[in-house]
């Protein structure tokens, strides 16, 4: 009965992780050139605090609800259209990049150290699945997909990847020290 | 607020709207399958043609396609633009150091960007005709099948309604939150930029304590009523498959044989 009712719970913490993606993708820090987007943030953020498989379940949500509409995308853009059109392989990344990143740490140990390393490996992985629906979609040479969906975003997704991953570990270890978490 | 609770959603009494989610869901599903056969002017005339012919019976105001388009219409004219310079073949319009310009280049970027095009209108007039829950309804019928292999369906429909609940609830309590960190002297919309990230952890924190709090009391609520995945469980709102689903599905197969034919 305990197990059954932990499960369910971390589902409905998994459909919940999922909706506070959906409303941080929308929260943009402008800054010159590339403004942040709390989407990738989020991302991050989930897997570092509710690990692979919850984390990339969460994001399986979020892209779909994207898909049956709701304007949950970054620029709440929404639609199916968007996961099968030329960014769309971004959104999908997310859920591998989810799972990467909580894989990482669950074998490790979620610290300060390993979720940073964690978090910049899962980021890259997003980028380049990313890039290469973009290369197919939009019929781009390879050197033209890198310079449209890689080369902008290194610098902030890495410091996009530093601080999801020393929140998620501070507020992993605040919910651990609740028995919110286990 | 309510527009993220509804999505694209556009109410309205045309035939698309009638129509059982399951079958829009084939066959736009289909159809982005059936637009990669097309590659000559006839076929593509003929996805063009129907497409608009979807647009019209879905009696949805054009300004709300354009809505749906808006946010990858930048990523349509980068794409044109790309293939029209890139591709060489055909006769050279134009031609300027790097710049090149050849009927096969233009073509091919016409061909391309209306393929992206008519995607994007067909699923877009999906969700525009048809509301989240309802998708949701469809997509757990449509997947049924797949409960054999142990995927679980009926699961993964209950979170996504989960979530599509509480997106206003978690929204409304984030603004809450802000309110009462900045009370407390917290700043999250001025000052540089690195207290502006250290703001993000009394907001996020108290955020994801109440969402597991949430999940406990959701969960035992649910067992409290009997809640045993979907065993024994009866649904509110029932599907309902028409004439003119069956009618849908049938342009949709008649249509793979005549792009066959048809194509180059």
């Amino acid at each position: 009965m305990m197990k059954s009712r932990e499960k369910l719970k971390m589902m409905i913490v998994s459909a919940l992780f999922a909706a506070m993606t959906a409303i941080m993708a929308q929260i943009e820090i402008p800054l010159p050139l590339v403004p942040i987007s709390g989407q990738t943030f989020a991302v991050g953020l989930t897997a570092t605090v509710i690990g692979a498989n919850y984390g990339a379940l969460a994001m399986i949500l979020y892209a779909a609800l994207g898909a049956i509409g709701l304007p949950v995308f970054a620029q709440f853009s929404a639609g199916f259209s968007v996961i099968v059109g030329p960014t769309g392989g971004y959104i999908v990344s997310f859920i591998i990049s989810a799972f990467i990143i909580g894989f990482i740490l669950e074998r490790t140990r979620f610290n300060f150290t390993m979720a940073i390393i964690a978090n910049i490996i899962g980021m890259i992985m997003s980028l380049i699945l990313g890039t290469i629906q973009l290369k197919y979609v939009a019929d781009l040479s390879w050197h033209a997909a890198m310079v449209s969906g890689v080369y902008p975003f290194l610098i902030v997704g890495v410091i996009k990847a530093v601080l999801s991953a020393v929140i998620g570990i501070l507020a992993r270890k605040r919910l651990l020290s609740a028995h919110l978490l286990s | 607020m309510m527009n993220i609770i509804i999505g694209q959603y556009v109410p309205g009494k045309s035939i698309l709207h009638h129509m059982d989610p399951r079958s829009k869901l084939l066959a736009v599903f289909a159809l982005i399958f059936i637009v990669f056969l097309a590659n000559n002017w006839v076929t593509y005339g003929v996805i063009v043609i129907l497409t608009l012919v979807a647009i019209v019976l879905s009696r949805v105001r054009l300004r709300f396609i354009y809505k749906g388009l808006k946010p990858i219409l930048l990523v349509i004219i980068i794409t044109f633009v790309l293939n029209a310079f890139f591709t060489k073949s055909g006769e050279a319009i134009f031609d300027y150091g790097w710049f090149h310009l050849t009927t096969g280049g233009l073509q091919q970027a016409a061909f391309i960007s209306v393929r992206l095009l008519v995607i994007v209108i067909m699923t877009t007039l999906l969700t525009l005709t048809t509301t989240p829950i309802d998708i949701t309804d469809g997509l757990e019928n449509l997947l049924r099948p797949f409960k054999k292999l142990r995927f679980p369906v009926h699961e993964f429909a209950l979170m996504m309604s989960i979530a599509l609940r509480f997106i206003p609830t978690l929204m409304e309590e984030t603004e809450k939150i802000m309110k009462a960190q900045t009370a407390r002297g917290v700043e999250f919309s001025s000052g540089p930029l690195t207290q502006r990230i250290k703001a993000i952890l009394p907001l996020l924190v108290p955020l994801f304590i109440s969402a597991f709090k949430r999940a406990e009391d959701l969960a035992m609520a649910m067992e409290a009523r009997g809640y045993r995945g979907d065993i024994g469980r009866t649904k509110l709102r029932l599907l309902k498959w028409g004439l003119k689903d069956s009618l849908l599905l049938l342009v949709v197969i008649v249509l793979i044989p005549v792009l066959v034919l048809l194509r180059g």
